[in-house]
């Protein structure tokens, strides 16, 4: 055995990669299939597949925009924070500090480019580094020694101009003992005795002497939950103390994973108070608010305006699922709204019509389903009850002279309101209420089923503008059929499969999934056994069903054995033998009751070890092989 | 002396053994001192003030707690001395040592002698030059020997050295004074103000600057208060101080520094309730300000949660960064690590009537033990999900009894969703597995426990109007 069949043989699991079987070519360019019982036109599906992709890459281009700018606004707002307030006239000296919440510390921060009088320096401090006050500090004099004196010899010139003399002493200086202290930090001390600097804030205090520019320190750091909360808190206290000096700013930046609380919590009081005089807080995590999803959801409004509608149901099916899913709320809406793209062009022969050139394709095919449009019965309702002609109403329905098409091709040009009403509300509420924390989702939804009201009431600015938001949804007739919906589960079947109670589903009701009757086998006794008894697996999960949660092996198999059906599986295997050798040889030697006993015992090793790799039986869990333990509850 | 007790309050005793300890002449002034004194008790305020009136004395300061460990606080030593008598005496050429040669305590004293033997010969008379080490104890890196070093250098440093050094300490903790008594350093000892005091010292310090500040200022402009004078203005502020302090005093006790940050954050909603009727009538202006010294709002979580009032308690988005699914899995965990497994079917299960009683699950004894203190046990993953199916309510849209009642599930089934919240939990590490690397989350090999304290698990579950509470009732 070699190396490597051993390391396999050691292995717990298996990654499989099944081959794909390859398309035929040539045959068919595109997945969608005729509709209309087959009798739809190679052109309309091939209409269908265009619509379908100009909408989806219209909206996902949209979306790739959307996601890209979440990391610039991000980025943008917290420069501004730091770098661009306006600076508290606030006697007291202060940190600027910023709470990142929900951050995963990987938020980079970006230095405004530098300036002339001031020098800005970025000091990141992750757990690692950070074991206890002494390396803390030492670490991050060394990043703000080496990063201004890189700058410092970039400038070179410049700076010589302005303080020739100490500089160059420092430089010097700084080269020599690069060598001697070999702690890869540099510390001079120049004869006239203004730039005396050590590892330590003594660097911070004569920074404007040393390097002739104000100081702006950011340490941004990574992690807070994980770094020694005391080490934390006694840093924070020695940066406080360079805090006196007037060329100095430091701003804080605290990526935090659990929340302000636990922050809280841990350090001390009178820190605490100090960081509290100046400081913001700003969620990054994507998901929270309504911002992104907002947009995206009104970016595919946009892409289907005037063409479909989204149904209440639908619309309730997308604000559960985002609310069960905290964390991939973005992806997962993008998810939703492309499977329902998708399967509506599918699936829906008039999903054509949405480009509304294609009338022309309008035929008695299509007619047939529009008569038994919900909506539009409802509407010949209507005019039988007012009277109309009986004329008319039945030049409608049997599309004399084409007055069904033509009522028809009417419909496709009128809008539903209700996509620009939400834009317009979600206007009204950011530019007059500036109510920023609206879902628009669950804003449409309210929409649709009428209830806008209580919706927007949680808000008290609203109230005063209630009337300029009066809504009332209408019905558009065949909007039916321009409707995206969950109606048949569809949607929940297909993105959240339930793995267990799909798989006993289909174990117990075989026949769904199994063409029952349908059996090619022109064998009648193969047909026969086939009608009356369920795959072995099926049968088995019958009894298993029924059994507690330990079942006795050989009880187990008597009860499997008895319920097989004896005379079908004999009948076949006797016109089997006929053909094969093998069971022939097998017939000579044994027993009638014995042949069963056999057959029906290789039958239940085959179910169980079936059984075993799906994972609901546990066997030799406990070196005892008379019992197996069940591991699976009904449903779940 | 008197012009210093005039800057500095209630501090006349420690300002008269301050001056009567620290004397130009080197040979009546003893080589360390040591103030006492917790913080917000005016030390260092007192040594400025004392050293800004008395000029002649020549002094260097340092704050060990900037200095982390004893060797660079030895190199500051010998930087500032030599820097501040360089200064002081420009004059005098003298070899510069390189104070980052001091990298031993012996060395300090070689460093210091050499110095000061440079200036032997240019001074006429004996000069003190005095170290003050603001808060010696605060060094991080303190240990019982450095102290030990500091107090016996005079020692070390030749006798007839015309520039003598004195070391004053500021410390605050008593107990690390008490193991050096033995050396008989002179103590001066600043007690704590008592509460009229700081009151009137914070009067002192503050209310000359919060009439100056900006919101009231503003406020004045604002609401046209032009007839007042700058006295009722003092009075105003003075009236601030002395609320605050009576109202946060048994919170803060003595401590001046963190009243002061009280009037710091206060007084800006103080001067927003400030109007023309209240202005001279302190009561009514106390009673509009009443919610200002109702509580000490020093937690940054105070004007955080703003939009939590905004959202409605049928939203289903995430109250506690969790969505409902996941809460109901932890709940769910929690039960599974804390209730036996036995009492399941009595519990969870709808077809309890079929074994009820001890029959259903033996005898039972009374735990000794409440298990909620015991270590959770672990349980497999189908259990969980199991509970978790009969604790999570599904809304059924349509009426009981009717024809699409059947079409709806009336268990949660455990679908996708229900995994990602699983492995939400798991990588928030709120539920734990007994496999920390490669694990295959749903092999029944694999057992799980849960990870957060009954605090979170009962917070959680009233975050969904869930009484947890109930299923531990008999346990206890």
């Amino acid at each position: 055995m070699n190396v490597n069949e051993f390391a396999d043989a050691q292995r717990s699991h298996y990654t499989v990669y099944p081959t794909l079987k390859k398309r035929k070519k040539g045959g068919r360019r595109i997945p969608f299939v005729e509709l209309l019982d087959g009798k739809e036109l190679t052109q309309n599906v091939e209409r269908r597949w265009e619509l379908y992709h100009q909408l989806h890459s219209h909206f996902h281009d949209q979306v790739t925009n959307i996601v890209e700018n979440i990391e610039v606004d991000l980025k943008g707002e917290i420069s501004n924070i730091l770098f661009n307030e306006n600076k508290r006239r606030d006697s007291k000296p202060c940190f600027n500090t910023l709470f990142l919440l929900g951050s995963d510390s990987t938020t980079k921060i970006e230095l405004p480019p530098t300036d002339s009088n001031v020098f800005k320096v970025l000091v990141e401090l992750t757990p690692k580094e950070s074991p206890n006050v002494r390396m803390m500090l030492r670490r991050s004099m060394f990043k703000l020694f080496t990063s201004a004196d890189a700058e410092l010899h970039s400038k070179a010139p410049v700076k010589r101009e302005l303080n020739h003399e100490s500089v160059s002493d420092y430089e010097e200086s700084v080269e020599v003992k690069d060598e001697i202290t070999g702690e890869g930090f540099q510390d001079e001390d120049d004869g006239a005795g203004q730039a005396d600097v050590s590892y330590d804030l003594s660097l911070v205090e004569n920074f404007k002497t040393l390097f002739g520019k104000n100081l702006n320190m950011v340490f941004n750091f990574k992690d807070v939950d994980s770094i020694n909360f005391h080490t934390l808190d006694n840093f924070i206290a020695v940066l406080k103390n360079a805090l006196k000096n007037e060329h100095l700013q430091i701003n804080l930046v605290f990526n935090i994973n659990t929340n302000m609380s636990n922050i809280e919590k841990n350090l001390t009081q009178s820190t605490i108070r100090f960081l509290r005089r100046n400081y913001h807080t700003l969620d990054v995590s994507s998901n929270k608010g309504f911002k992104y999803g907002n947009r995206i959801f009104q970016s595919f409004l946009d892409t289907v305006d005037g063409k479909l509608n989204l149904s209440s149901r639908f619309v309730d099916f997308l604000l559960s699922k985002m609310a069960n899913n905290s964390n991939h709320n973005l992806q997962l809406l993008v998810k939703i709204l492309d499977y329902s793209l998708m399967s509506y062009f599918f699936h829906n022969p008039f999903s054509v019509f949405i480009d509304p050139v294609n009338i022309d394709f309008l035929n008695e095919d299509y007619l047939d389903m529009l008569i038994r449009c919900p909506t539009f019965m409802f509407f010949v309702e209507g005019l039988i009850k007012q009277n109309a002609p009986s004329e008319e109403i039945r030049s409608l329905l049997t599309n004399k002279d084409s007055a069904l098409a033509e009522f028809f091709a009417e419909f496709l040009v009128r809008e539903n309101p209700i996509n620009g009403y939400a834009k317009h509300v979600a206007g009204i509420l950011e530019n007059e209420l500036h109510i920023y924390n609206y879902n628009l989702i669950e804003l449409y939804y309210n929409l649709l089923v009428g209830k806008l009201e209580s919706y927007l009431e949680r808000w008290p600015a609203y109230r005063n503008s209630e009337q300029k938001l009066k809504f009332e949804p209408i019905d558009t007739i065949f909007q039916e059929l321009f409707t995206l919906d969950n109606n048949n589960e569809l949607l929940s079947q297909a993105l959240f499969p339930c793995y267990k109670s799909n798989l006993e589903n289909d174990m117990l009701h075989w026949e769904h999934t199994l063409p029952l009757g349908q059996s090619k086998a022109n064998n009648e006794t193969l047909i026969k056994l086939d009608n009356s008894m369920a795959p072995v697996v099926g049968h088995m999960f019958k009894l298993y069903r029924e059994a507690n949660s330990l079942i006795n092996v050989y009880d187990f198999y008597t009860t499997f054995r008895d319920t097989l059906p004896k005379k079908e599986i004999m009948d076949f295997l006797d016109e089997t033998s006929d053909i094969d050798s093998n069971i022939h040889r097998f017939f000579l030697n044994n027993e009638k009751d014995i042949v069963f006993d056999k057959v029906s015992l290789a039958l239940f090793m085959q179910a169980i070890f079936d059984f075993d790799h799906m994972g609901i039986i546990k066997t030799q869990n406990n070196r005892n092989y008379d019992v197996i333990e069940k591991c699976i509850w009904r449903g779940i | 002396m008197s012009e210093v007790n005039d800057l500095v309050l209630f501090r006349d005793y420690q300002v008269e053994t301050l001056s009567s300890f620290l004397n130009a002449d080197p040979n009546i002034t003893p080589p360390n001192l040591v103030i006492q004194g917790y913080s917000g008790t005016g030390k260092t305020y007192t040594l400025q003030q004392f050293f800004a009136v008395n000029q002649f004395l020549i002094n260097v300061w340092l704050e060990p707690i900037e200095l982390i460990t004893w060797k660079p606080f030895m190199q500051a030593v010998a930087r500032t001395v030599q820097n501040k008598l360089k200064s002081t005496f420009a004059n005098v050429k003298t070899p510069d040592y390189d104070p980052l040669d001091v990298e031993e305590p012996y060395l300090l004293v070689k460093f210091l002698s050499n110095l000061f033997e440079n200036y032997q010969s240019f001074l006429e008379d004996s000069i003190c030059i005095f170290l003050v080490c603001d808060g010696f104890d605060s060094l991080q890196d303190l240990d019982a020997a450095l102290f030990h070093k500091f107090i016996s250098l005079h020692e070390l440093i030749p006798v007839d050295s015309k520039i003598q050094l004195k070391v004053i300490y500021t410390i605050q903790d008593t107990a690390f004074i008490e193991r050096y008594s033995s050396h008989n350093l002179p103590l001066i000892v600043f007690p704590r103000y008592n509460m009229d005091q700081i009151t009137d010292i914070l009067v002192f310090a503050r209310a000359q600057e919060l009439i100056e500040s900006e919101p009231l200022r503003r406020k004045v402009l604002q609401g046209q208060i032009d007839e007042c004078t700058d006295d009722e203005f003092l009075g105003v502020a003075i009236n601030f101080i002395k609320l605050i302090v009576q109202a946060f005093h048994s919170y803060t006790g003595n401590d001046i520094s963190s009243l002061n940050d009280l009037i710091d954050f206060k007084w800006e909603s103080y001067v927003n309730k400030i109007n023309r009727q209240n202005m001279f009538d302190p009561l009514g202006l106390y009673r509009s300000a009443i919610a200002i010294f109702l509580t000490t709002d020093d937690s940054l979580n105070a004007d955080y949660p703003e939009n939590n009032q905004s959202k409605g308690a049928n939203e289903a988005t995430q109250t506690y960064e969790l969505s409902p699914i996941s809460k109901y899995l932890l709940i769910a965990a929690y039960i599974c690590s804390y209730l036996e497994p036995r009492y399941d079917s009595s519990v969870f299960s709808r077809k309890s009537h079929v074994k009820t009683g001890r029959g259903s699950y033996g005898r039972r004894k009374k735990m000794e033990t409440n298990p909620r203190y015991l270590q959770p046990s672990l349980f497999s993953v189908e259990r969980l999900l199991a509970v978790f199916q009969a604790i999570f309510p599904v809304d059924t849209k349509a009426q009981r009894g009717s024809l699409a009642s059947l079409k709806e599930d009336s268990l949660m089934r455990a679908n996708v969703e229900v995994f990602q919240n699983l492995a939400e939990l798991h990588s928030l590490k709120l539920v734990a597995t007994t496999v920390s690397k490669n694990i295959d989350f749903l092999n029944y090999k694999v057992k799980w426990k849960v990870n957060v304290p009954w605090e979170i698990v009962s917070e959680v579950s009233k975050s969904v109007n869930f009484d947890v509470g109930q299923y531990f009732i008999g346990d206890t």
